[in-house]
């Protein structure tokens, strides 16, 4: 278990760890209770250490790309690298592994090779017909813009007339049952009227 | 010489004359009041709440011993006292590491402490008034000072809310076999998100970090009190999506009753708002009107949270 001290040493501070780590014994929760009531530097400390275990519950789980691993050839990233599409590590990564394997050295030969050969290829001028059928392309998706327009036109008016007609209600997933609780718990200490609440909203739900 | 003695006299009289006075202020209520919190006692309770046409009704077994209230309902119990609830059956809890307290508010004016009976025992009645007309009844046991019933009224002088014990004991028993939880969850005091110290004859007695990121406080004026939750972001939630409207200021509150408590819940300034407590409706009313308004509805607004949500 780990010992963190609160602001001005307060010997408590271990068993606010505790109590964070669920490890308190009997009687000890009594002690945390009245220290924090009284000491400010342990409530701050109270929080900041309920935050830290909250931010480390929500860390994603990192995994090493498989790329990365000893004995990964790099494959796919070979023709980034010839393209100059790499990023920094990914490029370092690719440099360092070709120094060493003579297959990844000789794929890397043959992609160069038949890139090469492609881009060596005479240039050809488009057919007169293939120039028609652009046009017809390029007037088709003009009309069909003007179809989406309007769509989001009538998509907007829609929305306006409904949001007048019935306003939005954003329903966040919130539970009463916490919050009644914790009034109640602070009720408890008020003068005896003796008006008990006596049951969670969740069972009266309209 | 004379003179002087008859001066004496008078003064003797008038002094005899004040302190004959029984109940001119609301301390009688208190010292009742105090003793109600130490009271041991078990037994049936029924509560009834009426609110804007809508009535609730509830019967639940509570337990009463030192400090502590056990409370049983549905087949689920809970016990209360000193800051902290258990949930028994859940073995979770709620404690409070902090809480202050205010005196009973002058509003309040004890008007009459007259003697009754009740389930075959002896009580008293204290009569409370507010601007000279009655607020509330409660009854006393004269042998334990339990509160065996109380009766709220609105500033119509209507019945908000009643509560009696249909059966008395004593002698509880079950709440020692019962124990606490078994974790609490701590919640300590908070400076930030200050709503306003007074708001409509209430004091702003604590505010503490609530659940789900919310900002908790409770306010009181000795008799009655409510907590207010500020969470961020707008919307109705839980039980209040499809619960009765009410407008206030051309503010909209959503609201629904249990037998005992109002709730109410209202959007602005990208907050949500939820609201607990026993105070009457008038009290509510005022309440409302001075802390952070609903969210008007106009015509603008409507449409951003139409489109956007």
């Amino acid at each position: 278990m780990a010992v963190v001290k609160a602001a001005g040493g307060c010997a408590v501070a271990e068993l606010i760890t505790a109590y964070l780590d669920a490890e308190l014994q009997p009687g000890e929760l009594d002690i945390i209770v009245a220290h924090l009531g009284e000491c400010r530097g342990c409530i701050v400390e109270f929080h900041r250490l309920k935050e830290m275990r909250a931010a480390l519950r929500t860390l994603p789980f990192l995994e090493i790309p498989e790329r990365l691993l000893p004995d990964t050839h790099p494959g796919e990233e070979l023709s980034a690298y010839l393209d100059g599409q790499l990023s920094t590590i990914e490029h370092e990564f690719v440099i360092s592994h070709l120094d060493f394997c003579t297959d990844c050295r000789l794929e890397l030969h043959e992609l160069d090779s038949a890139r090469t050969a492609i881009r060596s290829l005479p240039g050809l001028e488009p057919p007169e017909f293939i120039a028609v059928h652009q046009e017809r392309v390029a007037r088709e998706r003009w009309s069909r813009r003007r179809v989406v327009a309007a769509a989001v036109g009538i998509s907007a008016v829609a929305a306006l007339a409904f949001s007048l007609l019935y306003p939005s209600h954003r329903t966040t997933d919130l539970d009463m049952t916490p919050l009644f609780d914790q009034h109640q718990a602070r009720v408890s200490v008020e003068y005896g009227f003796n008006v008990v609440p006596a049951f969670s909203p969740a069972d009266t739900a309209p | 010489m004379s003179v002087r003695r008859v001066l004496v006299v008078m003064l003797a009289a008038l002094a005899l004359m004040l302190l004959s006075v029984p109940v001119a202020t609301a301390s009688g209520l208190e010292d009742y009041l105090v003793k109600a919190t130490k009271a041991d006692y078990a037994g049936e309770q029924a509560t009834w709440c009426s609110f804007n046409g809508k009535t609730e009704f509830n019967v639940v077994l509570v337990e009463h011993a030192g400090s502590k209230l056990m409370v049983e309902s549905g087949g689920t119990s809970q016990v209360l006292g000193d800051g902290r609830v258990s949930n028994v059956d859940a073995s979770s809890g709620v404690a409070l590491s902090h809480w202050s307290s205010v005196p009973l508010a002058d509003r309040y004016v004890t008007s009459s402490i007259e003697p009754e009976e009740r389930l075959g025992r002896d009580v008293v009645v204290v009569t409370v008034e507010e601007n000279g007309q009655a607020r509330a009844r409660l009854w006393f046991d004269d042998q334990t000072g339990a509160s065996l019933g109380s009766e709220v009224y609105d500033n119509k002088g209507d019945l908000f809310r009643l509560s009696w014990m249909r059966n008395f004991d004593s002698n509880p028993r079950r709440i020692y076999t019962v124990l606490g939880a078994s974790s609490y969850d701590v919640v300590t005091t908070t400076d930030s998100g200050q709503l306003p110290q007074s708001v409509a004859g209430y004091e702003r007695v604590d505010t503490y970090g609530g659940p789900n990121d919310s900002i908790h406080s409770f306010y009181s004026d000795g008799l009655f009190s409510y907590s207010v939750f500020q969470i961020e972001g707008e919307g109705a939630a839980g039980p209040f999506v499809g619960a009765d409207t009410m407008k206030l200021d051309s503010g909209t509150y959503r609201w629904f009753l249990t037998a005992s408590e109002l709730w109410v819940q209202w959007s602005g300034s990208g907050k949500t708002y939820v609201l607990v407590g026993d105070l009457p409706p008038d009290h509510l009313k005022a309440v409302l009107a001075e802390l952070p308004r609903a969210e008007s509805g106009n015509l603008l607004s409507r449409i951003w949270s139409g489109i956007f949500g």
